[in-house]
């Protein structure tokens, strides 16, 4: 039998733990504000490509699980961060292929191909190829989804009396 | 000291990977990429003594996606067979020691094993008797209930891809077409699992599946190690499916609920189910409860790991041998 729902998360939590003072700790030179901009360009990179809600939330896991990793990192590197965890969330989550060129064109030519995929790589190694969080998008879906059982199950005779 | 060997020479691959790893000879080969056997030199080096064993491991050269014109980074399959090796360590599942990569190609380095079932299982030598078949069944049952319990799907469960180590353990290995059923109500695709261990759910384009696919190609497996050949060896789609419905009985509402709205469902001519124990004399009932069971056509009817284990087949005399005693010194 496969661990309960619950049992999972526990499991993943403690796996896939950020640490949420890394900006004060780790990288003196970053303000919340440049990282809130990043996640929002990010966003905005989704829509420009039709990808799915999951794909940003895996993509902003990584940013968030590599900044408490590592270290004294410049302003200039987190677009690139940025650019290589929407390519990694890009191919755990959907189908097909997203093109590196067009990653290259959104970011208005700043970095190279080889660049986002040196970088894929270094991400990739630094969380130990952990690549599968639960995301804020996944745990909202499976709430609903239990809200919506619960719903039919036993407020629809609630309702009906 | 190596050098003094005249055949270190002879072998014409790069001889270090990463400054680490020595190419020995090539394996394996697959739509995967090809398996190389390596030693690993590292160790040699810091060691006091130049006679200590050698340490030997297998490397996994995955192969470049098709279009290797466009730089795309790490091919994605590659990256979630990582993964899913990287979230389960088993006895029964092969682990995974070291990710590299030399500039476009990704390397995997994985315990060196000595062979894998289908050569044991199609050996003209070698006779299985029912304590190995138990041995084996049980080693597989474990290494699935591992999976299952960590939302796993192999997917990929054929008889090439069990490795078994000189000691006769079982694992599972190429995860290539893995994946997590968790949370995501995601469309899955009808194009895995070799055609021959592919559950009926499957073939009849069913986009929702479970874990059951894997009981279905374990109990493909243990009938092959029965027949000692394939079980079910259809051509195509639609001669897989007859060949499965000549022995199991073709589904109805009736047996299986729902069938008849599957995407890809034909109607095959009607052919009552045939008892294993015709099909295979001299096995007890319990041999032919438990493969009746695994290969059940409803998936919701089918065994799950757990009453797998616990069937009474097992707890049987004559007792499963210990995993030492399978016949691997005879292996070619």
């Amino acid at each position: 039998m496969p661990h309960s729902h619950n049992e999972h998360r526990n499991y993943q939590e403690s796996v896939y733990k950020t640490n949420p003072e890394y900006l004060k700790l780790n990288h003196p030179s970053l303000s919340p504000r440049m990282v809130s901009l990043v996640l929002h360009w990010v966003q905005q990179c989704c829509e420009v490509f039709y990808l799915k809600r999951e794909t940003y939330y895996l993509a902003s896991c990584y940013f968030h699980l590599y900044l408490s990793k590592v270290e004294n990192l410049k302003p200039k590197h987190l677009q690139l961060i940025a650019t290589s965890c929407l390519l990694i969330a890009f191919k755990i989550e959907e189908l097909g292929l997203l093109s590196c060129n067009s990653l290259v064109e959104v970011n208005n030519g700043q970095c190279s191909k080889t660049d986002i995929v040196v970088m894929e790589k270094h991400i990739s190694k630094t969380l130990c190829w952990k690549l599968y969080p639960k995301t804020l998008n996944n745990i909202l879906g499976q709430a609903t989804r239990q809200w919506d059982d619960f719903v039919n199950g036993n407020l629809r005779v609630f309702i009906s009396l | 000291m190596e050098k003094n060997n005249p055949e270190e020479f002879k072998v014409p691959f790069s001889p270090l990977l990463i400054g680490r790893y020595k190419m020995i000879k090539k394996i394996g080969k697959g739509s995967y990429g090809s398996v190389y056997k390596v030693e690993d030199i590292k160790d040699r080096k810091t060691a006091t003594t130049p006679d200590s064993p050698k340490k030997y491991f297998a490397v996994k050269k995955m192969k470049l996606p098709a279009n290797r014109l466009k730089i795309q980074g790490i091919d994605f399959t590659t990256l979630r067979e990582i993964n899913i090796l990287q979230e389960i360590k088993h006895e029964n599942i092969i682990p995974l020691v070291d990710v590299f990569h030399i500039n476009r190609s990704t390397f995997m380095v994985m315990e060196l094993m000595k062979s894998d079932l289908s050569k044991l299982m199609f050996s003209r030598t070698i006779t299985l008797t029912i304590p190995h078949i138990k041995c084996i069944m049980l080693q597989i049952f474990y290494g699935l209930k591992e999976l299952h319990k960590n939302w796993i799907i192999h997917r990929d469960l054929t008889p090439n891809n069990l490795l078994i180590s000189e000691d006769g353990v079982l694992k599972f290995s190429d995860f290539g077409l893995s994946r997590f059923f968790a949370s995501n109500n995601r469309p899955m695709t009808q194009n895995v699992v070799t055609l021959h261990y592919r559950a009926p759910e499957i073939l009849f384009g069913a986009n929702y599946y479970g874990p059951q696919i894997d009981i279905f190609s374990a109990g493909c497996i243990l009938g092959g190690l029965l027949l000692r050949g394939t079980l079910f060896c259809g051509r195509n789609d639609i001669d897989q499916m007859s060949q499965i419905f000549k022995i199991m009985g073709t589904p109805s509402e009736e047996t299986w609920e729902g069938v008849t709205n599957l995407p890809h469902y034909v109607e095959f001519e009607e052919t009552p189910p045939q008892s294993f124990r015709i099909l295979f004399p001299g096995i007890d009932e319990d041999l032919a409860n438990l493969l009746e069971g695994l290969l059940v056509l409803d998936p919701n009817k089918r065994l799950t790991v757990e009453q797998c284990i616990n069937h009474p087949f097992f707890n049987k005399s004559p007792d499963s041998c210990d995993p030492d005693e399978l016949p691997m010194d005879d292996i070619s």
